[in-house]
């Protein structure tokens, strides 16, 4: 750390130093040359007090003259001449070899030699001067009486008046050239200063402009490498973030990522956070453990890449209006290692929707088809024409019963009434599915009627009983859509081949008749033999003959289920074993059409009907007993009615009859019912001529 | 779909209406529509679900049911924010109960409430919803189902 | 060479992983079928390095893991498992286990695996 510092830093590092190098050198050299300078003052001040001293030697000699009779007097002037002669001589001493002398406060300070030729030249002629004139003090001090001191006091005075001039100019000038050293000094000291400042302002100024400089440019550098980074992060497409050990996001993290989530500001959120609600819980732990593992060292995280369970997960982003958005992220996970050690988890998150898309849809495409093929078979031997019709229905009667649903009704009557609606538009489908031989109609709609049963039966019937019927309905929707869906198929696979007979007659469906004739007769345990006549001899609309397919089915049923009887009971009767149902249709001149369903068996029973009719509430026994047999007969069109012991697939449900007589009545046709006890009835169906029903219609 | 998926949705709705003063609530026969116009009344609070089933369940009513109920709760304050806010709380509830009877598989997003028209109501176009109809006082509100199979 | 010990209930697997280990890096030291045998057969051969199955009678590889970790610490033992269940592998790893192979594998699958598992061992 610290040698990488230095190499990074070094030149920064050498330049503060120099810097501060010279800073202290100045200082030194300010500090050495003050106290040089301060000596010299010392020196200056004491070469200046030699001047007064010199004076003062000259007055003293003086007051010792004048002073003859006042011995008080004398003596002070012979103490100051003593004095002023020894700090004269000690402090020229000084100068001149370097030396203690007294200070002018009279403490002991050391002077340095003077060493300026000027003031060389001055001690060296003061002190020529100097000696004898000491040597002449030293006898006028040294005078033992009166007349001593006076012989003793001339030549030292005549000395003086001679001399002293001359020592004075000489300790001027050594004053003089003391200051003029001291100047000097000062200036020198200046100069230094100036130098050291400017070189330490030159230095800074390097350091401010080369350094920035080059910290500027390393910022810059720092600056496009995150900026790389950024735009990197910005740019790609997948999401890309550091996971820390507590699985917490990384502050640095792709844009994408942002835009995956449908959500802002990730950094510093732990995974949980980010993925809780979008994945299931159970998910969620799974990861977390498998994260833990990412994190051990011991684990080999190239061996565990199969254990991720987050490498296709469905990820379900709430769009907050409401919404899923169904999402599948694939997440690689990378170990992060600094200095050989785990520090971060790099986390991929790739949107693989479209693929897994295709994946599905492939895999559902492949399960459609052979939910097609199973419904293709199943309505192969079908009539195309007449599925197509009966598909029709099919989407009509679903239309009817959501709409009885729809109506709004609270009570129990209403809801009855509403489930008795429903039970005849279902049940008008499911003949014609079991005419059409479409089982899986026939199931579907069987199924229907036995849940509409179910509720029927309740005591008090509510509306959350509907749910069982609606889902019955949405099933049936459902499936019819899917095979108009197959029907369309086909129908634009074979169109070419498609004869261009716009008009049909029944004749064409005949087998459907057959079939379900054989499948009725089957499950009631009866023999019974079809026959037909001109049915395809009157051209029609596919209305029409849907209303005569309807109706012959009805009557099939009807005549096989209530009318023939079972093939010992008319043995017992003398009548063939096997029934006969007869279908004829015939047109009168007028265009009028007649279509008649006939049967052998035991007729219209009377007498069940009425006892039906009494259990019904219709009407009293005693008022059933006076109605003749036409009225009673007519009941069979009433809605609910019905009179089969059992309600089977064939008969038992009375809804078929209502709705035949209501299709009749909508053509502007009529129904007449004809019966012979004990020797069958016959049902015939008038209807006007084609082209006026057309019309009408 | 099945029968139980839905009562689970409609209980959530009884189960909050059960907490009012007037406890009788009735559910009406139950119809399908076309997605391609979704029905609603004044206020709808709407919730996704996803898991093993995906789609949309909301519940819709007018606003003087809805007003009515912030009553029968003892609240004097029908402000338009109070009804948002009951309309959330029955949503809520919804949600609430599919999540503890669904489990762990599913995940039921928090309601989003809107006022108006249906047309932020967005539905798969080709599929049907359930429309449940919820009678309570003399009012009446829906709850509406769609839900495909995964 | 390392000392290999084979941990799995299927004869055939069993088989496969001794054919496919590199004979010149591994050693097949024992092969076990279930747990017991093999933490018994642990002490044994001393093996190094185990390849354990996950769902076998009598003790499970997961209690198996658990029990070698205990033993030795240092062996490497790579799963070797279908994947029908994420979390039993995770599992397995938190008891000790350092990677994961799952089934079917290809001989060169097995040995990158291995070759992988025993990285950073001084032969």
């Amino acid at each position: 750390m610290f040698d990488t510092l230095m190499g990074k830093y070094r030149n920064i590092v050498v330049s503060i130093a120099l810097f501060l190098l010279l800073d202290a050198s100045v200082l030194t050299l300010n500090f050495y040359i003050s106290f040089e300078i301060a000596d010299d003052a010392v020196g200056v001040n004491l070469s200046g007090r030699q001047r007064m001293l010199s004076q003062r030697m000259v007055k003293s000699l003086h007051d010792i003259q004048y002073s003859a009779g006042d011995e008080q007097a004398r003596q002070r002037a012979l103490d100051e001449l003593d004095l002023t002669q020894r700090l004269f001589s000690s402090t020229l001493n000084a100068f001149d070899q370097g030396g203690e002398a007294i200070g002018a406060d009279g403490s002991e300070v050391v002077l340095e030699a003077a060493n300026s030729s000027a003031a060389r030249l001055a001690i060296v002629e003061a002190k020529e001067i100097w000696q004898p004139y000491s040597t002449l003090i030293n006898a006028v001090l040294n005078a033992d009486g009166e007349l001593a001191l006076n012989q003793a006091l001339m030549p030292a005075l005549a000395y003086a008046r001679a001399n002293n001039l001359a020592l004075l100019k000489l300790m001027n000038n050594l004053t003089v050239e003391l200051e003029h050293v001291a100047t000097s000094k000062a200036t020198r000291l200046r100069w230094i200063q100036t130098v050291g400042i400017t070189l330490a302002i030159i230095n800074f100024l390097i350091i401010l402009v080369h350094f920035l400089g080059q910290l500027r440019e390393s910022d810059k550098q720092i600056e496009s490498a995150r900026k790389e980074t950024t735009e990197i992060l910005e740019t790609v497409g997948e999401g890309l973030f550091l996971l820390d050990k507590e699985r917490i996001i990384s502050s640095q993290y792709s844009r994408a990522l942002e835009t995956m989530f449908v959500r802002k500001e990730l950094g510093g959120l732990s995974l949980e956070a980010l993925l809780e609600s979008m994945v299931s819980d159970k998910d969620l732990r799974t990861a977390q453990r498998f994260i833990a593992l990412l994190f051990r060292e011991d684990i080999k995280s190239n061996l565990i890449g199969d254990l991720n369970p987050l490498k296709e997960i469905e990820v379900n982003i709430s769009d907050n209006q409401g919404h899923y958005l169904t999402k599948y992220f694939s997440f690689t996970f990378e170990r992060v290692y600094d200095d050989g050690k785990i520090k971060d988890i790099l986390v991929t998150v790739v949107d693989v929707s479209e693929k897994v898309r295709l994946e599905r849809e492939l895999a559902l495409s492949k399960e459609q088809n052979e939910r097609q093929i199973e419904v293709l078979t199943s309505i192969l031997h079908a009539n195309p024409d007449l599925l197509k019709l009966y598909l029709k229905q099919v989407e009509e009667a679903a239309d009817d019963v959501n709409t009885i649903l729809r109506e709004p009704s609270k009570g129990h009557v209403a809801l009855k009434r509403k489930l008795d609606q429903i039970f005849v538009a279902i049940h008008r489908i499911k003949g014609e599915a079991s005419a059409l031989n479409l089982e899986s109609f026939e199931e579907l709609t069987h199924e229907f009627e036995l849940n509409i049963k179910d509720v029927h039966g309740k005591d008090n019937i509510t509306g959350d009983d509907f749910l069982p019927l609606v889902v019955r309905l949405e099933k049936l929707v459902k499936h019819t859509e899917s095979v108009q869906v197959l029907t369309a198929k086909l129908g634009a696979f074979s169109s070419g081949a498609k004869a261009p007979a716009r008009s049909e007659s029944i004749s064409s469906d005949w087998h459907h008749l057959e079939d379900l004739l054989n499948k009725s007769s089957l499950r009631c345990g009866k023999q019974v033999q079809l026959f037909t006549s001109g049915l395809s001899e009157v051209p029609m609309s596919k209305e029409l003959s849907g209303l005569l397919s309807d109706f012959a089915i009805q009557g099939i049923r009807n005549a096989v289920a209530h009318g023939i009887e079972t093939p010992s009971e008319r043995e017992q009767l003398n009548k063939d074993i096997e029934g006969k149902i007869e279908l004829r249709l015939s047109q009168s001149s007028k265009g009028e059409l007649e279509f008649v369903v006939k049967d052998d068996g035991g007729g219209i029973d009377i007498d069940r009907i009425r006892e039906k009719a009494a259990e019904l509430g219709i009407a009293s026994e005693t008022e059933l007993e006076s109605w003749s047999a036409k009225r009673l007969t007519s009941l069979i069109f009433e809605p609910g009615f019905s009179t089969a012991a059992e309600h089977t697939m064939d008969a038992g449900t009375g809804a078929g009859m209502d709705l035949l007589r209501q299709r009749v009545n909508a053509m502007r046709g009529r129904i007449r019912i004809a019966s012979r006890s004990g020797h069958g009835t016959k049902i015939s169906v008038f209807l006007p001529a084609p082209a006026a029903v057309s019309e009408a219609a | 779909m099945s029968e139980d998926t839905l009562k689970i949705f409609i209980n959530g709705v009884l189960n909050y209406f059960q907490h009012t003063s007037d406890k009788d609530v009735k559910v009406g026969a139950p119809y399908l529509v076309e997605n391609r116009d979704p029905t609603c009344f004044d206020y709808t609070g709407i919730i996704g679900v996803s898991g093993p089933y995906k789609g949309t369940v909301y519940f819709t009513a007018p606003k003087i049911l809805l007003t009515h109920l912030l009553l029968s709760l003892g609240e004097q304050d029908t402000s338009n924010e109070n009804i948002m806010d009951i309309v959330g709380e029955v949503a809520n509830t919804i949600s609430g109960n599919a999540r503890s009877e669904f489990g762990q598989e599913f995940m039921i997003s928090v309601p989003v409430m809107i006022e108006g028209d249906g047309s932020k109501i967005q539905l798969p176009e080709q599929l049907r919803s359930y429309v449940i109809p919820i009678y309570w006082k003399a009012y009446s509100a829906a709850v509406v189902i769609c839900l495909e199979n995964v | 060479m390392l000392k290999l010990m084979i941990v799995d209930d299927s004869n055939i697997i069993r088989r496969k992983i001794e054919r496919s280990a590199d004979a010149a890096r591994f050693d097949v030291v024992g092969m076990a079928r279930n747990g017991a045998e093999a933490v018994a057969m642990l002490k044994r051969t001393d093996a190094e390095v185990v390849t354990m199955d996950l769902t076998m009678p009598e003790m499970d590889g997961i209690e198996c893991v658990e029990r070698i970790t205990a033993i030795k610490p240092e062996t490497r033992i790579l799963v070797v498992s279908a994947l029908s269940d994420v979390e039993t592998g995770i599992l397995a790893l938190e008891k000790g286990a350092r990677g994961f192979l799952c089934k079917p594998f290809s001989s060169e699958q097995l040995n990158d695996a291995l070759g992988e598992l025993v990285e950073g061992i001084d032969v």
